[in-house]
């Protein structure tokens, strides 16, 4: 497992979002800090995280629900097998647009 | 037959010493990525709960750990000396429900029996005692 530190940025254009590192309980404020700082987030690139907990599975939800509640969507994309496995035993696979990374 | 522990006090600040406490395992004990996950995300799961719920205003609880691996099984112990506090009792989220009916939080300890083979608790004289146990595959898988 990587020690990388958690780090959320804008990727290329205002929608896009990177996250990277481990979202542990520990930045799960300033995440959510972040992404509620942007106004319509369209994609979340998934694709540097190598580790998730509740607390920032509580974090996604409340940023999907939040673009719900304005007409709008989030996509997560490029997620590693044993994120997407937590995903499916949360149940948010049968209710987020989520997309594998591609190996 | 590896076997490591580690003591912190239940603060939230000492959840970064509990990583670097598994990743020193990882190093010894080759486990699959998903696996080593998986327990991190348990350990990380009981450890919060220890601090939201079994520290008293007055004091902060002790919580001692232990990672043991025999015969391919992996045996996750977390012990606190906090008041009486078992998590396998907190309600069930219901992960059925769509978008707007979901519930956000509430999903740690469910998490936890989903991705474990077994989890048990018990309160031993004055301590609550978490025990998660897992076979664990091939580290190459």
């Amino acid at each position: 497992m990587s020690d990388a530190a958690f780090s959320i940025r804008q990727g290329a254009h205002a929608g896009e979002i990177l996250m990277s590192g481990r979202l542990d309980a520990s930045q799960c404020d300033a995440a959510l800090a972040f992404l509620n700082a942007v106004k319509q987030p369209e994609v979340i690139d998934l694709a540097g995280l190598d580790y998730i907990a509740s607390a920032g599975l509580r974090v996604i939800l409340m940023t999907v629900k939040r673009c719900n509640a304005q007409g709008s969507g989030v996509r997560l994309i490029n997620v590693c097998a044993p994120i997407y496995d937590i995903f499916h035993y949360a149940g948010f696979d049968q209710i987020l647009d989520i997309s594998r990374a591609a190996n | 037959m590896s076997e490591r522990h580690v003591s912190v006090p239940g603060h939230a600040s000492q959840l970064g010493v509990l990583v670097r406490f598994l990743h020193e395992f990882w190093s010894d004990a080759k486990v699959p990525q998903a696996t080593a996950m998986t327990f991190e995300l348990a350990l990380e799961e009981a450890f919060m709960n220890v601090v939201m719920h079994g520290s008293p205003t007055d004091r902060v609880a002790r919580v001692d750990v232990s990672l043991a691996i025999v015969d391919g099984e992996l045996t996750l112990i977390i012990e606190d000396d906090g008041p009486p506090f078992d998590p396998l009792t907190l309600a069930t989220p219901n992960i059925s429900a769509n978008l707007d009916e979901r519930r956000v939080g509430g999903l740690g300890v469910f998490l936890m029996r989903k991705m474990m083979d077994n989890v048990r608790y018990q309160r031993l004289e004055s301590r609550n005692q978490l025990q998660m146990i897992k076979r664990v595959g091939n580290a190459d898988e």
